[in-house]
This record gives C-alpha cells, structure tokens and sequence, in this order.
C-alpha cells in the first residue's frame, strides 16, 4: 500500500472512492445492526430495543409484567433486575401499538409459566399519541416495521405507516442504526375516523386488541395512570372520560384514575416527568405503584 | 445560480433584499473608483454604508428598538402605540451585509478594484458555502478565485471531503449531542442545582463552539472540492492563554472585520488611554449586539471589552515580576491560564445564552453560591441522560487532543503521509461512528439566527 504519497487521481476516482466507502460503512451498519447488541447497548431508542430484548425472554419468577411510558421507565426502570416485576417500560413514541406488539410479543413467549397481570402504566397524555409524530417513525416503524415483527400489522395499521413518506427507507442500515427521522409527518385529521381527541382513535383500537389478547391469554391486563402532577388533579377530563366511554372501555379503565399518584408540581421536570427519585433515590421505593399487592388481588 | 437557489430554498422572495444591496453596493463601488474627487467617493461610500446597515437594522433591529422604546415609555407613563412588527430575519443577513461592507471599504481605501462583472460580483456576496454562516470573506481573498479557472484538483477535492467530514462530526456527534442538555436546564434555570448549571455553561462552551466551527469546517470542505480557498475562522480557541489569544482565535473573519472596520478607524490603540479604553468597549459592544438584538448578547460583547481591558491593563502593571516567580512552573502556569481563559469565556457564555439577564444572573449566582458536590447533585447529572453524557465527554476530550495536536502538527499532512490501509480504516470507523451516534434529527445551526 502507498504510504505519503500525494494524493491525484480523476473525479471518477473520486467519486468511486466514496461509494465504495459508502458501501463498506453500510455493510458495517447492516452487521453492527443485525449481530450486535449495538441497538439495546447504545441505539438512541435503547430503551425500547431493551424491552423488545426482554419480551422474549422467560422469568419465571415474574409476577407481574409492565408496560409503559418513560414516566413508567422512571418508576421501574427496564434493565434493573427485578424478580417479581418485569418491567417493560420504553416510551411515549412507542405509542399503544407498540405497547400492544410488546405485550403480544411476551405473552407468545411466556404463555405457560408467565404472570398472570400485566400493567400498562401510561400518563394520561399519552393517550393522544396517534402514530403522527416525528418520534413515530424512530420509535414504531424503525424498530416494529422489520421482517421479524411487521406481520403483527394489520391493515388498519399498515396503512396508517404506510402514511409516512418514507417508511420504506427504515430498514436502509444507514436509517436503522441512525436517529433520523424525515421531517414531514403525515396528518390524519382529514381522516373522518381519526378525529383527535384526548383518546386518539388509533389508542382506542390498541386498547381494545391488548383487551382481547389479554382475555385469550387468560391474563389481567391493568391500565394505571403513574405518578402526575398535583395540578393534574382539578383538570378537567370530561372528554377523556366520554371517550371511554362511548369506546365501552369503561371496565378497562376502571383502575385507571384512582390508581393516579399525584406529586407537587415542583418534583416535576417538564409536564409529565419526574425527578423525585434523582433527588431521593429511595423515596419512591423499588414498587412505587404497588404493582405486586395488584398481582396479588 | 447555484448560490441563488440555495439562498431560495429557505424564503424564496428574500432573495429580491439580497438583489438589493448587492447593487447598492455593486454600484457604490464603480462610483468609488470612478470618481476622483474625494467629496463623491466619501458620498458613495457613505450611501453603501447608510442603505447596507438600513437593511440590516430594519430587520434586525426594528422590534429591539420599538420594544426598547415601548418599555421606556410605559415607565414614563405614556402611551406608545407601535406594535411590535412580525418579521422573519433572512438567513445570512449579517454575514452577507458585513461582507459586501468590507468590499466596498477596502474599494475606498484602493486596496481593492471594483469588480466591473456583476455576476462575479454578485458571486461574491452570495457564495453558497459560506452565504449563510460565514467566514465573512475579504475581496482580496476571494473575488480573484471567481476569475481564476479551476480545473478539478484530486488533492484538494479529498481535503474537501475531510473537512467536511470533520465539521460533520463536530456539528452532529457533539454539538446535537450537547444541545438537548443545554437547552433542558436553560430553559428552567432555577429548577436546576449550581453543579448542573456550571455543567450545564461547559457544554455549551462546546456546543457553540462545534457548531459554529464545525458549520465553517463544512463551508470551507465544500468550497475546497469546488477549488477555493476560504479563510480559517477558528483556530482551537479554548486553549488560548488569555482573552487577547481568545480573540486571535475564536471566529477570526467577524473579529478581525471589527478590528480593521471599526477598531482602527475609531483611533484603535494609537490615541489617550481614556479613548482607547473607549474604542475597545464600543468595538466588543457592537460585536455583541451583531450577534443578536437582545441586551444579553450587548453584555455578553461589553463583558469580554471589560475582560480584554482588565488583561491588558494588569499584564502592564505586573508584567515581567509575575515572570520571572512563574518561570518554573512554566507548564502548570501555561495550562492555568488556558484554564482562567476558559473561565472568563464560559462566564460570558452564560449571558450569551441565557434568555434573560435576570436568568444570567441567576445561574451565575448558583454557579457560586450553589456549586456542591452531593449525592443528591450528582444524581441530578443523570437528567442530562447518562448515555449521551459520557459520549459527549469522550467526544469532547477526543476534539481537546485534535485541536492540541493541530498547535503543533499539521494534521491534514501528518493524516495523508499515513499508509492508505489506516487512511482507509479510520475513514470506514469515522464513518460508523458518525452516523450510528450522530444526531440528525432537528439539527439547526447556533449562528443561523444572527
């Protein structure tokens, strides 16, 4: 190999030299991706590579499983060793379709031996996710959209991704192992379906398949609120509640509000995370929301 | 027309204000130069100089002003009836006006032929690569390379690539990395403990710093795979061992058309020491004020004027005593003085970024009086997201030993004597890295809004 030489060569040359290096760092990116832990160690939606990781792993031990958001993942974090909780947690991006494919994914895997509850821990606001947001793309098509899951889609679903512009480019090594996302995101108000209220419709028809996987499965499926803000307290949630009810998911929803903690606003970081535990890391306790005495009933 | 398209892309009728001065300026130079009587020409570039700054002020300005007004005459009592006016900057503004300023100046002043081509001209002030961003071009280094013929140079195409390559990586591995943290506890200042906040200050030290460097970086790599020569604009600023250096260093082509433009014609250092105090304040508080129409950033420019006079002043007076009791300490006084620098910046830092003085304020005061080292602090650290946190370090130690090795190697040259296997290596590694830990998403330039 020339060592110090100077460097010369056409614009071709040039231009090959690039592609090929393209070419070689895609093929690096495919690898790292595929037989790598790379996504669950330091993929920017970890957290959620983490919780697809332990879906399909068996816990004997397990007494209850929970899914949710990253106030859920503050709570019970994902990695953390827990024999009787295994926690799930990832994120609001994931949106109930992801949540739905998870549970799905851990019931498949643990159908003989596994708990017989399962929480879904979810701050009132994400309800409204509707698969129409930038993070969508990182935290549902990237990671769900792929050989191994996509055929937990059905139509309804499918086409609801199929709405982002280039959904078919998620699986390109250089998207997966990236964080990009494309800026444009599809809108479904014109959808006369999909009127957005608290309840985004897209949540209401996850809630009611993990309703119906749960029953298949002969498991009880918990939708819990978490930890919120004290000023969540006097807000007003006559839509939310008028949804649930015309979506008849009153008995799904039945633990939901009274299961609330509130906590000063000032232990809040933004609207819906906390920081209480940062500053006292034992304060919240290793079951904040007492998900085993639940397990237990 | 490459240039014109680019400029279109973001707010396609704000191309007709860069027509504008362009030929305000474009003719005012002509005038210039084909004028002999002193009265014209001084006519002329007064007229350029008026119309330049007009346009610059009215979208730049206007609301500060009108606010500033506002807030006057609501103390006094009476009523101001002038609404604050919706306007979008355009993109580059300040860049581009200060640009085509120094050409018609340096016209004036003969160091310069008016450039009789209007499309060479116009090329000039719209240069895509550094239209937006800067660096603020001179005429002597970069009109003549319009006229020049390039011819396609291997060479200098793959320097291109490279320092493109590196401003990437500056921008999207560490400054979108750094700038999610930064903006979390500026955003909420008094939510956050001094050793958060004082992390908080050193982090965007760094952001700012990769991005703008690594935006300049990217503008001068595509400038060289097109054949030219863009000026340096940093040149590893937070090793500099004083203020003075800090300023040799840190955004070149805006400092140095302050000093030639503004400095020096106000007398410089060659007048008493009351007026040359004065030209020192003035020049840094305008600095200041270029960056943006908020009395943050007129405080931030006024801050480093004070730190620069206080240096200046205390090296006179302590001098060669000072020398001669640190000659055996010479490293550690060498990397104490990076270190004082790197203070004094950061703290001038914190007004350029704040949102408010009275937010400025209050991180500096819990900077001080706040900045313990508890459990209870350090869990507070992990709000910055641990992950990105430690990427963000390694990233920030690995830019400290690049730009310490460029002070005394010519890096490009040390990299290109390298085998071409290890060439080869490092780029499929960079490459990796840069787009598995990159943040692509949401990535706007710092110095875009000015």
């Amino acid at each position: 190999m020339a060592c110090g030489q100077a460097e010369s060569g056409t614009i071709r040359q040039l231009i090959a030299k690039v592609l090929a290096l393209a070419i070689v760092v895609s093929g690096a990116c495919y690898a790292i991706v595929e037989f790598t832990p790379y996504l669950r160690l330091f993929g920017h939606e970890r957290v959620l590579y983490i919780a697809l990781h332990r879906a399909q792993q068996k816990f004997p031990e397990a007494k209850v499983v929970v899914l949710g958001d990253s106030v859920c993942c503050q709570l019970y974090k994902p990695n953390s060793y827990r024999k009787e909780i295994v926690s799930l947690a990832s994120n609001y991006g994931v949106s109930l379709l992801g949540q739905r494919i998870l549970m799905d994914i851990w019931l498949e895997h643990n159908s003989d031996a596994g708990p017989q509850d399962i929480a879904l821990v979810v701050n009132p606001e994400s309800f409204r996710n509707s698969l129409n947001e930038t993070f969508t793309y990182g935290y549902v098509i990237k990671p769900f959209w792929c050989p191994e899951w996509r055929n937990r889609f059905d139509d309804v679903e499918s086409r609801r991704i199929k709405a982002f512009r280039f959904y078919w480019l998620s699986q390109f090594p250089y998207v997966r192992i990236s964080d990009w996302c494309p800026s444009e995101i599809p809108s479904f108000a014109q959808e006369p379906h999909f009127k957005e209220c608290h309840l985004s419709q897209i949540s209401i028809y996850e809630l009611k398949k993990m309703e119906e996987s749960a029953r298949r499965h002969g498991v009880r499926l918990h939708i819990l609120a978490g930890v919120v803000r004290e000023s969540t307290r006097t807000r007003d949630f006559g839509v939310f509640k008028r949804q649930i009810k015309e979506g008849n998911l009153e008995a799904l929803f039945s633990e939901y509000f009274p299961s609330a903690k509130y906590l000063p606003d000032q232990l809040f970081l933004d609207d819906v995370r906390a920081r209480i535990h940062l500053k006292d890391p034992e304060a919240l306790g290793r079951d904040a929301l007492g998900l085993l005495k639940l397990a237990g009933r | 027309m490459a240039s014109c398209v680019f400029y279109m892309f973001f707010i396609p009728e704000y191309i007709l204000i860069l027509v504008v001065t362009i030929l305000i300026d474009y003719w005012a130079a002509i005038g210039i130069e084909n004028s002999a009587i002193p009265a014209t020409r001084k006519r002329y570039l007064i007229l350029s100089i008026v119309a330049t700054c007009l346009v610059l002020c009215s979208f730049k300005y206007l609301n500060f002003l009108n606010a500033n007004i506002s807030a006057v005459a609501t103390f006094l009592g009476l009523h101001y009836p002038v609404p604050l006016l919706k306007i979008i900057l355009p993109i580059g503004l300040s860049f581009h006006t200060f640009q085509s300023l120094s050409y018609v100046i340096e016209v004036y002043r003969g160091h310069q032929k008016a450039e009789r081509h209007f499309g060479i001209y116009s090329l000039y002030v719209m240069f895509y690569p550094q239209l937006v961003a800067g660096p603020i071009e001179r005429p002597q280094n970069l009109l003549h390379q319009f006229r020049e013929k390039h011819e396609f140079d291997y060479s200098m195409a793959a320097d291109g690539l490279r320092l493109m390559g590196w401003g990437l990586w500056k921008k999207v591995f560490l400054a979108d990395r750094l700038s999610p943290m930064v903006d979390k506890v500026y955003a909420a200042p008094l939510n956050w403990d001094g050793l958060s906040l004082a992390l908080a200050t050193f982090l965007f030290a760094l952001q700012i710093y990769c991005d703008f460097s690594g935006y300049s970086d990217i503008a001068r790599g595509a400038a060289r795979v097109m054949g030219f020569r863009l000026m340096s604009n940093f040149r590893s600023p937070y090793l500099s061992c004083s203020i003075r250096e800090f300023w040799h260093r840190w955004h070149i082509s805006l400092s140095t058309w302050f000093r030639d433009y503004l400095y020096v014609p106000l007398g410089g250092s060659r007048v008493s020491n009351l007026r040359w105090m004065f030209n020192i304040l003035f020049t840094f508080t305008i600095s200041g004020l270029w960056h943006g129409a908020n009395w943050t950033y007129v405080i931030w420019g006024a801050l480093n004027g004070v730190y620069l006079l206080l240096e200046v002043k205390l090296s006179d007076m302590l001098g060669s005593r000072l020398s001669r009791i640190a000659r055996p300490l010479l490293f550690l006084n060498h990397f104490t003085k990076i270190l004082f620098t790197f203070t004094l910046v950061c703290v001038a830092w914190v007004f350029f970024r704040a949102r408010s003085f009275t937010d400025a304020w209050a991180i500096l005061s819990r900077c001080v009086g706040d900045l313990h080292i508890t459990r209870m602090s350090l869990n507070e650290l992990k709000l910055f997201g641990q992950g990105d946190l430690a990427i963000a370090l390694l990233g920030i130690v690995l830019l400290f030993v690049i730009d310490s090795a460029q002070e005394k190697v010519h890096l490009n040259a040390f990299f290109k004597a390298r085998p071409a296997v290890v060439r080869w290596a490092l780029y499929c590694i960079f490459g990796t890295v840069l787009i598995s830990q990159g943040k692509f998403v949401n990535a706007n330039f710092i110095y875009f809004q000015f």
